[in-house]
């Protein structure tokens, strides 16, 4: 038996950005970038250390926004549109700096980034959901799914109906994409509300993850503190996050991707170049946006850059590879020396952290996996939680407190004074939903059932946490705000139609068109039936 | 025959500056700047007489509510007319810990609040409580008359449980490498993609 383990989650979340009706949307960059800078690097990532035979185990939660957006045609081509523009302005760029040595190997760097992006997503014709099944047929990754829209359910859940609903549309949208069920569930900013559970055990969920104090305040006082799971009242285990770990990999300051060899994220080309020279590569208006090509480092706290050094910068993701490895193994010999059974250490991230944010971390991961593989005495093992409960079946009772991982661990995030007012108008749709799939039971007319259908998928998109957080945060609130009231006014309209039974089909079809997240999805998961 | 010139030439000169002032200065022909189409509005109402309450945090709740015309008129129905106008709108919050749905018994507090306000934070100050809220009016001769209840919440702890389960006694070990006592890790938050530009 091993000394320990250690469980890497990567939660990969981008809320349903799908807009066919703009020509250029900012929303859908998000999408864009997160491919090129993590979903793809992730999966090429993976297959080096498989043909390696680097042992790698990997916990990844793919939200049904995303994973819908990663299935959908229209995403697909709207990527390879961007991505050809992306190998252009590399092309470009080579070209350009031909004669500086400061900025061409960057240039040729980011080129060739690009170009096996290219090829990785030809070889997928543009599906990564079959790229994820593939891993997930290897083994080395365990895929799990997350709320349906990623809706916060500590306070879209007044209503059970709606935290089921989440719940069981997210799990049927994961089985129809990935050909399994989901083991765990990841709940949306680890936003836990005691009893949720006994949702999760209906559909056959296994393990969800808490931030370190939502175990930590757990009633009783569990015997492992964070370094073994606790199994909830329902029958499901809870996993709770390492902190030390986490602030390694997390802080912009005393973490790993601050370091000033690493890419610095806030200068990008889009800003830097003359303006008629990059205008073809940025907003269509003229607005400068992020291109993906960032020629400095980090440098220091200074405004002063000076140009990236791509050896330099791996060289680093090596030693901070080398220095997490350092820290766990010895964090998991303390504790196996006082505990009767062998520690997980549980370290999960936003996967868009990596590549993204930190743009090493792809290669920080890679480099940890194959250091620890590359030791004769086997400081930890990875592992995913489902294995860990196969292992070790038997765990402390205890119900975890309400939790998040958002800033001061509760719901302040998604409840303040710049998002509050969505809930009045969250719940009561839900209400009125619920109402809905109450009455119309045995249905006959097909378009009512389309319209209730979509009326369903329309307040599911209102639920998305990511509107409240956007609030929050302060950049495209105007976005959030009118994401939030487009769905529930959508959601309000159908509602009308169907009652007086008078359906605008034109109408309909077009919004079943625009927001069409979960194809097949039955309005009678909202109701009360069972609860 | 000069003062006839004069007229003339002062007549065209008014008639210069007067077209001028009326047509040049006018910037030619103002186009109206693209409005975009008003995004309509969600429900301001949605005709409940209703109280829901969210737990903010170990400390905080957060309340929004909504009363009714109906529910006005039904009130000045039965206190007398006016007796809206008299009263003063008030959050009753019961603390109904360890004893839930016990309202003759439970301790409670209130605020007062204002005709204006459709939602409130209320400082409870305690972890793992259970509250249920009341908004009713305090009329001068009634007392407190209740509109509507709340649902029930509960806060989340903010410390370590202190029930142990001997079966399964702590480990201080476990709990010296689990970094308590710093309470939520602060600043490392998510989602990380959305976060703005410096």
């Amino acid at each position: 038996m091993p000394l320990g383990y250690v469980a890497l989650v990567l939660h990969a979340h981008l809320p349903f950005v799908r807009h066919p009706e703009e020509e250029y949307s900012l929303a859908e960059k998000w999408y864009h970038e997160a491919v090129t800078e993590t979903y793809i690097p992730l999966i090429q990532m993976v297959h080096r250390l498989l043909e390696d035979k680097v042992p790698v185990r990997l916990t990844v939660s793919l939200s049904p926004p995303l994973a819908s957006m990663m299935a959908d045609n229209f995403m697909q081509k709207r990527y390879l549109k961007y991505l050809e523009r992306l190998r252009e302005l590399a092309a470009k760029e080579v070209w350009r700096t031909r004669n500086d040595s400061r900025f061409h190997l960057v240039a040729r760097m980011y080129q060739k980034q690009f170009e096996e992006i290219y090829r990785t997503y030809s070889y997928y014709r543009g599906n990564l959901i079959t790229a994820f099944r593939e891993l997930q047929e290897e083994g080395a990754i365990e895929l799990i799914t997350c709320a349906a829209t990623h809706g916060y359910l500590p306070l879209i859940g007044l209503q059970r109906e709606v935290v089921r609903a989440q719940v069981e549309v997210a799990v049927h949208n994961h089985l129809r994409l990935f050909g399994r069920p989901p083991t765990g569930l990841w709940l949306p900013e680890c936003g836990y509300n005691p009893g949720d559970d006994v949702i999760l055990k209906k559909y056959n969920i296994r393990y969800f993850f808490l931030d370190a104090h939502g175990i930590l305040y757990a009633t009783p006082r569990p015997r492992y503190s964070i370094f073994a799971p606790v199994v909830t009242p329902s029958g499901v285990a809870a996993f709770g996050r390492d902190l030390e770990s986490s602030e390694q990999v997390w802080s912009a300051q005393e973490g790993y991707p601050g370091d000033f060899d690493y890419r610095e994220f806030y200068r990008d080309i889009g800003y830097d170049l003359d303006y008629e020279y990059i205008k073809p590569y940025i907003h269509p208006s003229g607005l400068r946006v992020d291109t993906g090509l960032k020629y400095y480092r980090i440098t220091g706290k200074t405004e002063w850059k000076e140009p990236y050094v791509p050896e330099w910068a791996s060289e680093k993701a090596k030693i901070h590879a080398g220095n997490f490895l350092f820290n766990r193994e010895h964090q998991i010999k303390y504790l196996a020396t006082y505990m009767d059974r062998p520690p997980i250490v549980v370290c999960p991230y936003d996967a868009e952290l990596f590549g993204h944010w930190w743009f090493e971390g792809p290669q920080w991961l890679e480099s940890l996996f194959r250091q620890v593989a590359s030791l004769a005495h086997q400081p930890f093992v990875f592992i995913t939680p489902s294995d860990y409960l196969k292992h070790f079946p038997v765990n402390q009772p205890a119900t975890p407190c309400m939790s998040s991982w958002g800033n001061n661990g509760y719901n302040e995030v998604w409840l303040d004074g710049s998002n509050d007012w969505i809930y009045r108008h969250l719940h009561n749709a839900a209400e009125a939903m619920i109402n809905l799939a109450n009455r119309f039971v045995a249905l006959q007319d097909e378009l009512i059932r389309r319209a209730l259908n979509q009326a369903a998928r329309e307040l599911l998109l209102a639920q998305s946490s990511d509107w409240a957080f956007i609030m929050k945060t302060g950049t495209m609130v105007d976005y959030a705000v009118a994401r939030t009231k487009k769905h529930l006014l959508n959601f309000w309209k159908l509602k009308e139609e169907i009652e007086q039974r008078s359906i605008d089909e034109e109408w309909l079809k077009e919004l079943e068109e625009i927001d069409n997240i979960f194809p097949d999805l039955n309005y009678r998961v909202f109701a009360s039936e069972g609860i | 025959m000069e003062l006839v010139l004069a007229l003339i030439l002062v007549g065209i000169v008014a008639g210069i500056l007067y077209w001028y002032f009326t047509y040049k200065r006018k910037p030619a022909e103002k186009k109206p700047l693209p409005v975009p189409p008003a995004t309509p509005e969600l429900p301001p109402r949605y005709g409940k007489d209703q109280i829901i309450a969210l737990v903010k945090d170990p400390y905080w709740l957060y309340v929004y509510w909504e009363i009714t015309p109906e529910k006005k008129a039904e009130f000045e129905r039965r206190y007398g007319p006016g007796s809206w106008e008299a009263s003063q709108p008030v959050l009753r919050v019961y603390d109904l810990t360890g004893a839930a749905f016990d309202f003759l018994h439970a301790p409670y507090f209130e605020i007062a609040i204002t005709d204006a306000a459709d939602n409130w934070y209320i400082h409870v100050g305690r972890p793992q409580s259970t509250f249920c809220i009341d908004l009713g009016r305090y009329h001068p001769h009634y007392g407190f008359i209740a509109l509507v209840r709340s649902n029930i919440v509960t806060t989340p702890a903010d410390q370590p449980s202190k029930v142990i389960d001997p079966l399964w006694p702590p480990l201080e070990a476990c709990w010296q490498g689990a970094g308590v006592g710093k309470g939520p890790a602060p600043g490392i938050s998510s989602p990380v993609l959305l976060q703005p530009r410096r």
